[in-house]
């Protein structure tokens, strides 16, 4: 074999190999994605207003493409105190309207994202996202990805003015917990 | 009434090994309840407090194990590993835990803190249980607690504590009961020793005194009361059992005592009637030989004169003489079989007046006296006395009828007068004598004495018989006393029950008797001028004459000798007698007297109180009195009064006639006995017997 071969065939194996790697990697983060979505369910408080009886399920709506969607799906049905978590996978708005108590907008939908939480006059809900910037524009929580594991930020003026009640366990967890002075809300 | 209680320790090895034996059991009882108390109260509670310990322990633990699962929840479902190390880390700030494991939701270690690696105990690779649990696995205590937010598990944390502190306290908390056990028993111990005493030393006292009363015999003697408990009561008992005793024995005494007494009155009367029998049969072989001779004269007289009818006159007045003889001889006789006879009905009541008798005597025997060429004096007593005239004419008639016949020169004196309180009538003659080996004869075998006599015996040996026989119905004693070859004299007591009068004595009374002592056996017989007949060359009245006394006639003294020791216990003790009825006072000193104690008689209180105060030397060793004396002193008192004279209480006895329960009973818890009239000797003497 020629050596431009060798290294072609190792170059791709490699980027095959590479491609595995960052498969079984990606694959695992959106794992822990799931996880915490399912966690901020259970260490966050909604007022019983959230809803509209004391049977009405906690709803975790993912908004647009959400790839770990499916790792969610495992636990819909399961009780988070009281209420079954129901995992709502819709790219329609109107959807949303009901009323959801987790808000995950996926990446599609991100452009929708600043006046998006205008149209959205709804309190008690979580939103939770996964960009720069995501609570400084009105979320409360934001997943981030570092090297090797995955964090949030929570912004807790936003929690409030949404009416929910972040544990502490969480915000001492949280990376990074932002509160909104006045340049921020301009 | 002695009280034994004894504090010296006496060396009966019995009382040893009773001493030891039971304070030992004390000892024994007491450290072994203790001891078991201890144990018991030390194993409860070393037991409860090593529970109550692990159960303290292990809430610890679980509220710990809460707090950090609380803590580490958050932690746990983001899994971010640096705040669960944190939180488990925070677990070492508490001492007992050892070890804390963290498990997540698949079971697996996620992280782990343990203070010193050991190889006892350490985090499992793998837990699967999350369940709320405790164990004990190689002494730690392993607490396991689901970490769960809602109803969401997202691990497991175990947390080891280590129970080994549990052990060292549990360790300590033994060490500590050992030693307060000790200690405990320690006191215990020394305070059993000093209180055994109190419960042991009444046992002993008791145990002594029995032992001394056992040994003493002493049934007087009683136990001291020392505790107030069974003891004590076990003491009354004995001392109850005691007084009972010392009861019945008294009355044992008492009964031998009367027996003893009734056995020497047999004895006595027995002997007496022996002797009256041998006499009696004496009398009559002597009435026979006697009367022998006249018959033999008379038949000769008779013969003489069928042959010599010439010589009828002379030979009939000796025929006369004879049956005169022989009339004297019967009439005598008669006389004493019924002197007997009124002894026994007791005709013995004529009043003879010595003194007219011994006129009457001197003019009849002057005659004879003259006759025979020998002197007769009389000295003379007037004093009246109760008795049988004729026989005590008879009496005096045969003595000195005796004494004339056998005196051939010298004199013949017949006296009367008081000698060692006792009137006595005296024939003194300064004829042949008795020699010493046949003195005791005289009277006894009724023999006639003299062998080489010129007279011819004509009745001696039945006329002196006649005396003693006559002498002894009218209670006379009669003595003689005799030297071959220079005299005799025959006396005769009478006893001072029988004197009706005495011619007037002053009262010092015992000077003209120790007076008349003096002069005792020196009496002028004879003619003026002739020696005196001095038979006691010791003249002092008490002590023994050199002669033996022939034949007196008390036959108690021989039987006395026969009485036991235990009745001389008497002997010389002092006591006052006081009692304020004369015939009472005679009966109870003569008693006495005859008990051989030194008696001083009293008619009431004031005259024993001035004896005492006049002789303070002379201490009483007992008192008897009666109860009244006089209008209103009472026995008691006096009893009371000498006490205080002689700063000593002295033993006494109380005689009444009163029936009065109330003054009965005081006198006996007074300490003083009392004895009912009419006394019994016996009982008196045991009374006596008991308070000397």
């Amino acid at each position: 074999m020629s050596p431009l071969k060798t290294w072609l065939v190792m170059f791709f194996f490699c980027v095959f190999c590479g491609n595995t790697w960052a498969d079984i990697q990606q694959e695992k983060a959106l794992q822990a994605k799931a996880i915490f979505i399912y966690n901020f369910a259970n260490f966050v408080e909604w007022p019983d207003d959230a809803f509209l009886s004391t049977n009405s399920p906690l709803k975790v709506c993912l908004y647009g493409s959400v790839p770990f969607g499916i790792f969610l799906d495992a636990v819909n049905g399961t009780l988070i105190g009281q209420r079954q978590l129901m995992v709502v996978r819709t790219a329609n708005i109107e959807t949303l309207e009901d009323g959801c108590q987790i808000l995950f907008v996926g990446q599609d939908k991100r452009a929708q994202l600043p006046d998006f939480w205008s149209n959205i006059k709804y309190v008690y809900v979580l939103s939770v996202g996964e960009q720069e910037g995501f609570v400084d524009n009105g979320g409360v929580i934001n997943i981030l990805r570092t090297t090797d594991r995955v964090q949030f930020q929570i912004n807790i003026s936003n929690a409030l003015e949404q009416g929910l009640f972040l544990s502490s366990d969480l915000l001492s967890l949280a990376r990074e917990v932002k509160r909104n002075t006045t340049k921020n809300t301009e | 009434m002695q009280l034994a209680g004894f504090h010296s320790h006496k060396n009966f090895k019995r009382n040893k090994r009773f001493y030891r034996s039971l304070r030992y059991k004390l000892m024994f009882i007491i450290v072994v309840a203790l001891s078991l108390a201890m144990f018991i109260a030390s194993l409860f509670f070393v037991l409860y407090d090593r529970k109550e310990a692990k159960n303290d322990l292990q809430e610890h633990i679980q509220a710990i194990a809460k707090i950090t699962a609380a803590r580490s929840v958050a932690a746990m479902a983001f899994l971010d590993q640096g705040v669960v190390d944190q939180n488990l880390k925070a677990l070492l700030s508490i001492e007992t835990v050892h070890m804390g494991c963290l498990y997540n939701r698949t079971g697996q270690l996620f992280s782990s803190v343990t203070r010193e690696p050991n190889t006892l105990i350490e985090c499992y690779e793998q837990f699967d249980k999350t369940i709320e649990a405790f164990s004990e696995v190689n002494r730690y205590l392993v607490v396991t607690l689901p970490v769960a937010k809602k109803n969401t598990v997202y691990g497991t944390l175990m947390i080891a504590a280590d129970l080994s502190q549990l052990y060292d306290r549990m360790l300590n908390i033994i060490g500590i009961s050992l030693i307060v056990s000790l200690i405990s028993s320690f006191i215990a111990y020394v305070l059993t020793m000093k209180l055994q005493h109190r419960l042991v030393k009444p046992i002993e006292s008791l145990g002594r005194a029995a032992d001394y009363v056992t040994s003493t015999q002493d049934y007087s003697i009683r136990a001291e009361r020392i505790s107030d408990d069974e003891v004590g009561q076990l003491v009354d008992s004995f001392n109850g059992m005691l007084r009972r005793i010392e009861g019945a024995q008294d009355q044992l005494y008492e009964m031998v005592t009367e027996l003893e007494e009734q056995g020497l009155n047999l004895k006595y009367h027995a002997q007496r009637s022996e002797m009256h029998r041998e006499e009696t049969q004496a009398m009559l072989a002597a009435a026979s030989h006697d009367l022998k001779q006249p018959l033999q004269a008379m038949v000769m007289f008779v013969s003489a004169m069928r042959s010599e009818p010439e010589k009828n006159e002379e030979l009939i007045d000796k025929l006369e003489r004879s049956i005169e003889n022989m009339r004297h001889l019967f009439t005598d006789l008669m006389d004493v079989s019924s002197l007997e006879k009124r002894v026994k009905t007791k005709q013995l009541d004529d009043k003879v007046s010595l003194l007219e008798l011994f006129d009457h005597l001197e003019a009849e025997y002057q005659a004879v006296a003259l006759q025979k060429g020998l002197a007769f004096n009389v000295k003379k007593y007037d004093a009246t006395i109760i008795t049988h005239a004729s026989t005590l004419q008879r009496i005096i008639r045969n003595l000195l009828d005796n004494a004339f016949r056998y005196t051939y020169f010298g004199g013949i004196t017949l006296a009367c007068r008081m000698k060692n309180g006792a009137l006595c009538i005296e024939v003194w003659d300064t004829g042949e004598g008795i020699r010493r080996n046949v003195l005791d004869t005289v009277f006894k075998e009724f023999v006639q004495v003299s062998v080489d006599s010129k007279v011819s015996s004509q009745g001696m040996g039945l006329g002196l018989s006649i005396v003693k026989r006559s002498c002894e119905l009218l209670d006379y004693t009669i003595d003689v006393k005799s030297k071959y070859g220079r005299g005799s004299v025959f006396r005769i007591l009478i006893p001072l029950d029988r004197i009706d009068k005495l011619p007037e004595v002053k009262e010092s009374h015992k000077e003209n008797d120790k007076e008349n002592d003096k002069e005792s056996d020196q009496v002028n017989v004879g003619q003026p001028g002739s020696k005196t007949l001095n038979l006691e060359e010791n003249s002092a009245p008490s002590s023994q004459p050199e002669f033996e006394d022939g034949g007196s006639v008390h036959q108690e003294d021989v039987l006395k000798t026969s009485i036991s020791a235990f009745f001389n216990q008497l002997t010389n003790k002092r006591v006052f007698l006081i009692d304020d009825d004369d015939s009472v006072r005679d009966a109870l000193s003569l008693l006495l007297g005859q008990w051989e104690m030194d008696v001083r008689v009293f008619n009431s209180i004031a005259t024993c109180m001035e004896f005492a105060k006049s002789d303070a030397d002379w201490i009483p060793q007992a008192i008897v009195s009666d109860y009244q004396l006089g209008d209103k002193d009472l026995g008691t008192d006096l009893i009371k009064g000498l006490g205080h004279f002689y700063q000593q209480e002295i033993p006494a006895l109380v005689i009444t006639g009163m029936e009065d329960e109330a003054t009965l009973e005081q006198l006996k818890h007074e300490g003083i006995k009392v004895l009912r009239k009419p006394v019994k000797p016996a009982k008196l003497r045991t009374l006596l017997q008991n308070i000397l």
